[in-house]
C-alpha cells in the first residue's frame, strides 16, 4: 500500500488541518482518521469533516480507535476510484462544521465522473452532497426524450440489454463446456 | 442505479420528464410504477368538445403545456395519460378545470341530446376519480358544465378538506337560465368551500345555502326587501363572511332600489365610481361596518370596511 499521507486537500479552506500544538490552546486536539480508495492512496481526514458521511461516522463511533489505531487501519473503500474519493474528501473538508449552501456548483462537469461521484456519495451516505449530485444529474435529462436520456446516461435499450444478456449467457455456457472438456482431458 | 439515487433524481424532475424516464428502460418503468413518485403538477385543465380533448398542465418545475388529442383516434391515449397523471397526483392541485364545450349547434339540440353529449367522457372521468385511493385534492374547482348532474360526477370526488373555491359556469342553454343546484348544495365539498363564483346563470336555492362562503357571487332573478334584510343579518351574525355579490335581473329602476336601501341601511356616503354607497353599523362591532355598493341596475355587493374610513364621508 502506498502511504501518501494527505492532510486536507488543496481545495480545502485555509484553516489549520491539525490541532494547534501551542500550550495556550485549551481545545482538545482534533482526531483524524484515514481512508483510501481503489488506488490505495491514504487520505488523512478530520473527524469533523467525516461527520458528513453517515457511514464513516458510524464506523468511527463503533470502533472507538485511538490515533495510532486509526493511522494503522485506514478505512478501505475499494469500490471507489482514487480521484472520486479525493473529491469526496475535499468536499467534506470544505464543508466541515459549516451549514451547507442551497446549491453546489463545483461538481464535476464530466458525466462519467459525476455518476461515479453519485455512487460513491450514496455508498458513503453523504446526504447533502448526494442531493447536489442528484439535482445535477436530473438537470442533465430534464425535458429530454427517452432516446436522449438513454444517450446522456449511457443506458442500453431493453433490446440491447437482452441481446447482451443472451451473449453473456452463451459465452458463459461455452466457457463452462470448455472447462468440462479440459477437466475430462486432465482426468484421462 | 440505486433506488435512493433514482428517487433523489426524480424529486427534481417535472412530471413529463418522469414519464420520459419511465420509457427509458424496463428497470426505470418498474421502479416508477412501484414507487409512484409524486407529480409536480399544480394545475390541471380538461377541455372537451366533439372534435378533441385538450389537456392543460401547469407544472411547478416546468413550463405550462397544452396537449391536444383528436377524437376518436387519440382518445385512448388521452385516457391513458390522464390515468397516469391522476395516479401520480398525490399533492394538491392549485386548480382543476373541466370545460365541457357544446357543439356549435347546441341551441338547436333538445335537452336529452345535450345531457348525453359528454356523458361518456364524464363516466370515464368519474371512474378515474373514484378509483383513486384518496380523493383528488384541488384548492379550486372550475367547472363549465351543462347541468347539475354533470357537476355531481366531479364535485363529490374532490377532497372536501382541501377544496376552497368552486367556480361554476353554464356550458349550454340560454343566457341567465335557472341552473338547479339542490343536490350540489348538500355536498360536503360545497359546505366546506370558502369561495363561490358563478356567472351567466341564476340560482333558486335558499340564501342560507350560500352564506357559509367567505366570498360569494350569485345571480338571482328578483331581489326583495326580505332577501336584502336576510343578507344584512347574515353579515351581522357571520364574521367570516367577507363579501357577497348579488347579481339580479335588471327589473328595477334606480329609485326603487334606493328606496329599498333607505329602509334597510343607516345611511349613504359617496363612492368614487358608483354614485353612492350604503352602510350599516354591525351590532357589537365598533370598528367595522357593512358597506353596500350597487350599480342601481343589476348588482349589489355586500362587504365590510372600517368605520373610521367612511366616517368623514357619511352624508
Amino acid at each position: 500500500m502506498s502511504s501518501t499521507e494527505q492532510g486536507t486537500s488543496s481545495a480545502a479552506p485555509a484553516e489549520p488541518t491539525t490541532a494547534p500544538e501551542s500550550a495556550a490552546a485549551p481545545e482538545v486536539p482534533e482526531s483524524f482518521y484515514y481512508v483510501h480508495g481503489k488506488d490505495k492512496v491514504v487520505h488523512k481526514v478530520s473527524a469533523g469533516a467525516l461527520q458528513h458521511s453517515a457511514l464513516i461516522h458510524g464506523m468511527i463511533s463503533n470502533l472507538g480507535y485511538t490515533e495510532e489505531q486509526a493511522k494503522a487501519n485506514p478505512f478501505p473503500f475499494e469500490n471507489i476510484d482514487g480521484d472520486i474519493l479525493q473529491m469526496v474528501v475535499d468536499w467534506c473538508n470544505q464543508h466541515k462544521g459549516k451549514p451547507t449552501p442551497p446549491e453546489d456548483t463545483n461538481l464535476p462537469k464530466q458525466k462519467e465522473k459525476l455518476f461515479d461521484l453519485v455512487l460513491a456519495v450514496n455508498y458513503l451516505e453523504i446526504k447533502e452532497l448526494l442531493t447536489y449530485c442528484c439535482k445535477q444529474v436530473a438537470m442533465m435529462v430534464k425535458g429530454k426524450s427517452p432516446e436522449e436520456i438513454r444517450e446522456i446516461w449511457m443506458i442500453p435499450t431493453d433490446a440491447e440489454d437482452e441481446a447482451a444478456e443472451k451473449e453473456a449467457k452463451k459465452r458463459a455456457g461455452k466457457e463452462a463446456a470448455g472447462e468440462t472438456a479440459a477437466a475430462a482431458g486432465d482426468a484421462k | 442505479m440505486p433506488d435512493v439515487v433514482l428517487t433523489a433524481i426524480i424529486h427534481y424532475l417535472d412530471f413529463r420528464s418522469i414519464m420520459f424516464l419511465r420509457k427509458v428502460c424496463r428497470d426505470f418503468r418498474t421502479f416508477i410504477d412501484e414507487v409512484v413518485p409524486s407529480s409536480s403538477i399544480i394545475g390541471l385543465g380538461l377541455t372537451v368538445n366533439q372534435e378533441r380533448i385538450e389537456l392543460a398542465l401547469e407544472d411547478s418545475l416546468a413550463e405550462f403545456r397544452k396537449v391536444t388529442y383528436s377524437k376518436p383516434d387519440q382518445e385512448l391515449a388521452f385516457w391513458k395519460d390522464l390515468e397516469m397523471i391522476l395516479k401520480h397526483q398525490k399533492s394538491h392541485l392549485e386548480y382543476f378545470t373541466v370545460d365541457l364545450e357544446p357543439p356549435e349547434n347546441h341551441r338547436t339540440l333538445d335537452k336529452s341530446t345535450l345531457e348525453k353529449l359528454h356523458s361518456e367522457f364524464l363516466d370515464k372521468l368519474q371512474n378515474l376519480l373514484t378509483s383513486r385511493k384518496a380523493p383528488l385534492k384541488a384548492a379550486s374547482l372550475n367547472l363549465v358544465v351543462g347541468d347539475q348532474n354533470e357537476i355531481m360526477t366531479i364535485l363529490p370526488n374532490i377532497d372536501s378538506e382541501k377544496l376552497e373555491e368552486i367556480l361554476l359556469f353554464p356550458a349550454t342553454g340560454p343566457h341567465m337560465r335557472v341552473f338547479k343546484l339542490d343536490r350540489v348544495v348538500e355536498t360536503v365539498q360545497w359546505k366546506n368551500a370558502k369561495e363561490l363564483g358563478t356567472a351567466n346563470f341564476m340560482v333558486e336555492e335558499p340564501l342560507e345555502k350560500f352564506t357559509h362562503f367567505e366570498r360569494c357571487r350569485i345571480c338571482v332573478d328578483t331581489i326583495s326587501l326580505k332577501l336584502l334584510r336576510q343578507l344584512k343579518e347574515t353579515f351581522f351574525n357571520h364574521p367570516t363572511l367577507e363579501s357577497f355579490e348579488l347579481h339580479h335581473e335588471p327589473h328595477y329602476k334606480c329609485r326603487e332600489l334606493k328606496h329599498l336601501f333607505e329602509q334597510l341601511f343607516e345611511g349613504s356616503y359617496p363612492d368614487e365610481v358608483y354614485q353612492d354607497r350604503w352602510y350599516s353599523r354591525i351590532p357589537g362591532n365598533s370598528e367595522e361596518v357593512l358597506s353596500i355598493r350597487s350599480s342601481y341596475f343589476d348588482w349589489i355587493t355586500f362587504s365590510r370596511c372600517k368605520f373610521s374610513e367612511i366616517q368623514r364621508s357619511i352624508i
